[in-house]
């Protein structure tokens, strides 16, 4: 499974940017996201990766597409 | 500072929805002000929570505005026409001032011309007429069923307003409140305020309210979003507390037995204990008119605050034992249904369905035991909690 092509995507479309311009290692507060969308992207999160209650605050422990990644495959 | 220790309310653990209590207590103990990540102060004793309900100093939240400030956001990709700030623009407890206080009485005195005695009694008849044969029910179905005919039969319900949608409207409009929802979870919503403009009849209730607000110059969305307001508030909550209380009662043989012999005062006891003890809306929210202090933490005008309302109901500084159900308590200052200016304006409705119900429900739910081998299903909420399943049979 590909955690980190999804993740881009996601917040590619979160932020209606590019996917190519999606950094990796930059962190999620400078994407200029809505405060909803971290919400809304552990939703998709959950049902996309079968996890169960995924905490938001998570976004901010892990608060890059490569530190989420870890932690996803961590999960499985 | 707040915040500091690391005790942290965190809905998002394993088990919070199946037991959110331990956490509470927790809190309450360790760190009962908290900061979350998006700013908001969480507040867990009731000796907090209860002054700030009541306190001029602190308005409630507007959802209106919030969903207005949201919309370009969650309708971004889709093509879908927003609803929801349009429904929720008239919803009593995100109102402030004169347009709160009007409206308050406006709704108070349409709710209060029924007559709910007779509502009421005739539901449970009926609810209890219609589970008659069943070797297996569920607690959930058992109150939905018993507050979706009260309710009917006072709102005035189109016929294909089923069961099954104006339980969905319901808890959908429910949702539409709690923290951290996500976008798809609104959109749902939204469908479904929409769906729901079909859902009342042109009688009665509607009737009444036009009366009442003469002079108000609403529009047709305007009374839609009071009458979703009271579906919601009406249904959500009572259903919730129904579930648990029976759940609650068939668990204990002593709480069975107290209800059967139990004389109208007794009665009122145990209604509002196991309220108290339920908190159907265990958060409300209030943000700050001015500078406050509370406990020597200074916050500035605007702060958000959550306010623990059944943390606050389990507080052993106020109650004793209050992990426990007493059915006779009688010391029993709760804040189930709120307090201040927007004390709940269907409390007196909602004891009236523990008052006439119990004793008859749990008559007819004796024969009847918790089935250990189906386990309890908790909604995700965390403003509302809600059960979704509680299965009893007869063995
Ligand atoms: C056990 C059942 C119920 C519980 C626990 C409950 C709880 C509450 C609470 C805590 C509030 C205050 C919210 C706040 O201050 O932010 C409230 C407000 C309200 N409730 Fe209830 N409620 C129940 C049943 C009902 C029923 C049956 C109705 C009937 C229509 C109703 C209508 C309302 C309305 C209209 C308000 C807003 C009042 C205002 O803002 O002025 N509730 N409820």
């Amino acid at each position: 499974m590909n955690y980190k092509h999804w993740l881009i995507a996601q917040i590619a479309s979160e932020a209606s940017i590019s996917e190519k311009e999606v950094d990796c290692d930059v962190s999620f507060e400078h994407f200029n996201l809505d405060s909803l969308a971290i919400v809304s992207i552990s939703f998709e999160m959950e049902s996309e990766f079968q996890l169960e209650n995924v905490d938001p605050s998570l976004f901010s422990e892990y608060n890059t597409i490569n530190k989420l990644c870890v932690w996803l495959e961590s999960q499985q | 500072m707040v915040g500091e220790s690391t005790v942290k309310w965190n809905p998002f653990a394993p088990d919070y929805f199946h037991d959110p209590y331990p956490i509470y207590a927790k809190s309450r103990e360790h760190n009962p002000i908290q900061r979350d990540s998006y700013g908001n102060i969480i507040i867990f004793k009731y000796r907090d929570v209860a002054p700030l309900l009541e306190s001029g100093d602190f308005e409630v939240s507007n959802l209106e505005a919030y969903f207005e400030s949201k919309e370009n956001y969650i309708f971004k990709n889709s093509p879908q026409c927003p609803f929801l700030a349009k429904t929720t623009s008239k919803w009593l407890m995100y109102l402030n001032g004169d347009i709160h206080r009007k409206l308050r009485i406006a709704l108070g005195k349409v709710l209060f011309s029924y007559d709910f005695d007779r509502l009421i009694q005739e539901a449970v008849q009926d609810s209890i007429a219609h589970f008659q044969d069943y070797q297996e029910l569920d607690l959930v179905d058992f109150s939905k069923y018993f507050i979706f005919h009260i309710l009917k039969q006072f709102i005035g319900l189109k016929d294909f307003a089923s069961f099954e949608k104006v339980v969905e409207f319901s808890n959908l409009a429910a949702r539409s409140q709690d923290i951290f929802v996500s976008k798809q979870m609104y959109l749902k919503i939204n469908d479904c305020f929409t769906w729901g403009k079909g859902l009342f009849a042109e009688t009665g209730f509607k009737d009444r309210l036009v009366k009442e607000l003469d002079g108000f110059e609403f529009e047709e969305e305007d009374y839609y979003s009071i009458l979703a307001v009271t579906l919601m508030a009406f249904f959500e909550t009572s259903k919730d507390n129904l579930s648990f209380s029976l759940h609650h009662i068939l668990l204990k043989r002593s709480l069975i037995e107290y209800i059967l012999e139990a004389d109208a005062k007794q009665i009122k006891w145990i209604t509002e204990e196991l309220i108290r003890y339920n908190s159907p809306l265990q958060f409300t929210v209030r943000i700050s008119k001015k500078e406050v202090e509370i406990d020597g933490h200074h916050f500035p005008t605007g702060t958000r605050f959550v306010l623990g309302i059944a943390s606050a109901n389990r507080d052993e500084e106020i109650f004793e034992s209050p992990e426990e159900i007493i059915p006779n308590r009688q010391i029993n200052p709760h804040l189930a249904f709120g307090s201040g200016p927007h004390t709940c304006l269907g409390a007196l409705i909602a004891r009236k369905e523990m008052e006439f119900g119990l004793k008859p429900m749990i008559q007819f739910l004796q024969k009847f035991s918790i089935m250990t081998e189906i386990p309890l299903v908790w909604g995700n909420q965390i403003f509302m909690r809600t059960l979704d399943k509680a299965m009893v049979n007869i063995d």
